[in-house]
């Protein structure tokens, strides 16, 4: 059977219009660089558009931790107090921050009292005033709310509202110092009283509120929640910062991208205004763009560190073994070849934004190898005929494990595998997805399995370090991951957290430091700024160190002439 | 050669030894595959349930949170029904599963249903025209390579063909990505519509074609290589049968016996293995979603396998189990109605 066949003719005519075609078309999607007017005075409107890394599990205040949850929570609920970019706490619905010598701390710090500005209402036009915050924080300790966080409130134990309804005093069982903090950024803001006092408790997660609360308070609103896709946020204009024009933009929306090589994509293509907690590895890549700025915050509070396992009886027992592993760290390696200059010098839990905390002194371990053979030597830890080192029939080869599928870290551990193996120290890779890795390897704490363990930890506002390593934060009962227990630790903690003076307390985290030092339950490698990046034409656009991160001040954030 | 239904016949030792059961009809066939598929997927489930408890940590660990006090742990194991025996959970979830509550998310705490509620269209538009773009091309393709066997026309397409099986499909997008949407800006790199304005209804469908055109041809690509090679073959034993022949002596044109006579013959078997393709769709195209950033089953399914979010997960398997068995039969059945040779037995 025959049949006829295409004359090339077409064929050849077809190819010639499509690549016609192709050249023509190419010319409309040129793009050149942007034509700035100028980064002057702000303008009003605008449409913008963030990427973000992971999608919110809630968007209700301390239903989550989860820093994206945070991050959108800020752009729509108004908390009591802002953190800035420099990482300091400013008030928000307050009208005043409360200090001991305005009274609004008792010198005992167990009585907080917290004022309101007048006037204040909800974006469905009902008051906001201190009961929403009573509320809220009755809300939260409800064992059936199931809060991300009952830090601090679970040492309340009343609360009085004053007659004008815009004043709460907190009554607190205990001193507690970073009482402030946990009311800072939307993730802790109050929670309207007259919507959610109608949901039993065990179902307000449960509800479409969760990820579309229909009442806000904050520079925007939401009017779109499309989970999996992206959430549009619109001017709220009952916002407290109404009257003086804030917030600028007339929307944001989070779009939710997973994939970081998606966003750089997205980036590349002009889709987007901006995008936060970018992979550092394509840092060349996001520099290449030349309508784009890239940035980073220069005052890190996050501590990227290494975790020894105490219930490991070598690390456990040894003192010089962690000593000298500390010793033999090239931390600045570290810096340059994972991080890719994207970290700063550090040897706390303390980054440069606390303020007490940050201590620039500290007494760090020198980069020495030399010294850290010797010590091993010293302590009659023999090198064998592989070059590791044992005594007494236990060999210096330890599980060396953080969260898989992480370029940088992935580096990290090849960096601190070589700076091991010159001293002697066998380093066995072995790493797990991060629910993982967050979950049962940690908290388990198999010393067969668990050994050193990496990862990247961070406070709030405040430098309260007791989550880290007091005895009674060993797991099942916190995240104390070294396993580690010095009452010393413990009474130096109790002390940090029951005092009001800045500089007293800067004098007790660093005898904490002092501490971490000299017993090494953890080393720190160095302090990682997170990397955003955004359009030429985005302006008012400064994420902050901690807490909601990228949306601090978005209710600053506009586009030039108005349009993004 | 048909033989009678109801007769057993057992023929001669010239011919190999032949036993034929007893015919019966699509109705009495479709009822014994579905009472068949009833134990299957309850076996299935089991199954699905057990590896997802024995997975590192379990559920359990996953909602461990901390900050969380004593009280509200134990109120949240309470709340996704951690406190009974393994048995227990499974039995209050298949009796829950059966009246369609698959239980709650563990990341968003929206029930399970509504989760995959929102998350399927999506799924089902991506997935639904990239099979039909890639059934006209696969049917373009396989019939004109079938029937130009071994010509330079059947050696390109078969090339291109084993190309297109054998790379990724994570290349093929980021390389749709890069060309289209960063060098030449005709389409977008990722999403499912334009967002931060409201569109009006028919400039909304534009923009939801728009965002659909690069996703959608990056999943058919796949499904083209593939269907165009299932097709020439068939198109290659049928083009070779006398009633073709046959026909065009009669005088039937060349385009009528291809279109009338050899298309619908060797489309018959395309459409089983299209059907058990289509099966597939409740797990998605995780790929492809999570690379363009489609909010379909796939993103979720490996959203929901990162963060452990269990409910969701078994919820999933068990629909793909079922979206399996489903499109099997109707594959079967499918068969049977487009050839009247084939009998049930």
């Amino acid at each position: 059977m025959m049949f006829k066949q295409t004359k090339p003719r077409i064929l050849m005519l077809s190819v010639s219009f499509f690549s016609i075609m192709v050249l023509l078309l190419s010319a409309c999607g040129a793009v050149g660089p942007n034509n700035q007017q100028g980064a002057g005075t702000p303008v009003k409107g605008g449409v913008w558009i963030d990427d973000i890394y992971e999608e919110p599990d809630s968007l209700i205040p301390n239903g989550s931790t989860e820093t994206f949850s945070n991050l959108v929570d800020n752009a729509i609920w108004a908390p009591l107090f802002y953190g800035d970019a420099s990482g300091h706490i400013t008030p928000g619905l307050v009208a005043t921050l409360p200090t001991v010598q305005n009274g609004g701390i008792s010198s005992d710090l167990k009585t907080w009292k917290f004022t309101l500005r007048s006037g204040l209402t909800w974006s469905d036009g009902q008051p906001l005033d201190a009961r929403d915050v009573d509320f809220s924080w009755r809300l939260w300790m409800n064992p059936k709310f199931t809060p991300g966080s009952s830090t601090g409130f679970n040492l309340i134990t009343g609360a009085d509202i004053s007659n004008n309804n815009l004043t709460i005093t907190f009554h607190l069982k205990q001193a507690f110092s970073p009482f402030l903090s946990i009311w800072t950024d939307g993730l802790f803001a109050p929670l309207p009283q007259h919507v959610f006092a109608s949901i039993p408790p065990d179902r307000i997660l449960n509800s479409p509120q969760n990820l579309n609360p229909t009442v806000a308070s904050g520079p925007f609103m939401v009017t779109q929640s499309k989970p999996g896709s992206s959430y549009t946020v619109s001017r709220n204009t009952h916002y407290y910062q109404a009257a003086a024009g804030l917030p600028y933009l007339d929307k944001i929306v989070f779009r939710v991208s997973p994939d970081q090589n998606t966003i750089l994509k997205d980036l590349q293509s002009g889709a987007v205004n901006s995008s936060w907690f970018l992979d550092v590895t394509k840092t060349v890549a996001y520099k290449a763009l030349s309508n784009y700025t890239v940035s980073a915050n220069p005052h890190a509070s996050n501590f990227e560190a290494i975790y020894f396992n105490f219930r490991n009886p070598i690390l456990g027992n040894n003192l010089d073994v962690r000593k000298a592993i500390a010793m033999a760290i090239d931390h600045q390696a570290l810096i340059d070849t994972a991080r890719r200059g994207y970290a700063t010098p550090l040897c706390t839990d303390h980054g440069q934004s606390y303020v007490p905390g940050y201590q620039a002194n500290a007494p760090c371990p020198k980069f020495d190898p030399t010294g850290a053979a010797q010590l091993l030597e010293q302590d009659g830890w023999v090198k064998g005929a592989d070059g590791v080192r044992s005594k007494n029939g236990q060999r210096l080869e330890f599980q060396y494990s953080t969260t898989a599928n992480n370029y940088w870290r992935a580096d990290d551990e090849l960096v601190m595998q070589s700076d091991m193996s010159a001293i002697g120290i066998k380093l066995d890779i072995t790493n797990y997805p991060a629910s993982t890795f967050f979950g049962p390897f940690l908290n388990g704490g198999d010393p067969n399995k668990y050994n050193i363990g990496e990862f990247e930890d961070s406070f709030s506002y405040d430098g309260d370090d007791y989550s880290l390593e007091a005895c009674s934060q060993i797991p099942p009962g916190g995240s104390n991951f070294s396993f580690y227990c010095n009452h010393d630790l413990d009474k130096l903690f109790q002390q940090e957290q029951v005092t009001a003076d800045p500089n007293a307390r800067q004098a007790i985290f660093n005898q904490i430091h002092q501490i971490y030092l000299t017993e090494f339950p953890f080393v720190t490698l160095y302090g990682p700024t997170d990397i955003a990046i955004h359009k030429n034409t985005a302006h008012g656009y400064n994420p902050g160190p901690e807490g909601a991160s990228e949306t601090v001040g978005v209710w600053n954030w506009w586009c030039t002439g108005g349009q993004c | 050669m048909d033989f009678p239904p109801g007769d057993f016949l057992i023929l001669g030792c010239v011919c190999p030894l032949v036993i034929v059961t007893p015919e019966v009809s699509m109705g009495r066939y479709v009822i014994r595959r579905i009472l068949q598929a009833i134990p299957l997927l309850l076996l299935v489930s089991i199954f699905m349930f057990a590896l997802i408890h024995l997975m590192p940590g379990g559920p359990d660990q996953v909602i461990f949170n901390p900050h969380l006090s004593a009280a509200a742990r134990a109120q949240m194991r309470v709340r996704f029904g951690l406190d009974d025996p393994v048995p227990i959970q499974y039995l209050k979830w298949l009796r829950n599963a059966l009246t369609g509550d698959f239980g709650f998310s563990f990341t968003t705490n929206l029930p399970v249903l509504t989760v995959l509620g929102q998350r399927f269209p999506a799924t089902l538009e991506l997935f639904g025209s990239a099979l039909i773009f890639a059934l006209i091309f696969a049917i373009l393709l396989g019939v004109v390579a079938g029937v130009r066997q071994r010509s330079i026309t059947d050696y390109t397409l078969t090339t291109v063909s084993y190309f297109g099986i054998s790379m990724p499909v994570f290349l093929f997008a980021l390389f749709g990505q890069y060309i289209f949407a960063v060098a030449l800006h005709w389409l977008p790199a990722s999403g499912i519509t334009s967002v931060g304005y409201t569109l009006a209804p028919f400039d909304a469908f534009v923009d939801g074609v728009w965002h659909l055109i690069l996703p959608m041809m990056v999943l058919s690509i796949l499904f083209i290589a593939a269907w165009s090679r299932y097709l020439r073959s068939t198109m290659i034993d049928v083009v070779k049968q006398d009633y073709m022949r046959t026909a065009r002596a009669k005088g039937v044109s060349p385009l009528g016996v291809l279109m009338r006579h050899a298309m619908r013959n060797a489309l018959i078997p395309l459409v089983t293995v299209v059907t058990l393709d289509f099966g597939s769709i409740a797990g998605g195209a995780v790929i492809t979603e999570t690379i363009f950033s489609w909010p379909g089953m796939g993103q979720l399914f490996y959203q929901s396998l990162e963060a452990r979010d269990y409910p969701i997960l078994l919820a999933m398997l068990t629909l793909s189990a079922f979206f399996v068995v489903a499109f099997n039969l109707l594959a079967d059945i499918l068969y049977g109605v487009l050839d009247p040779r084939i009998r049930y037995a």
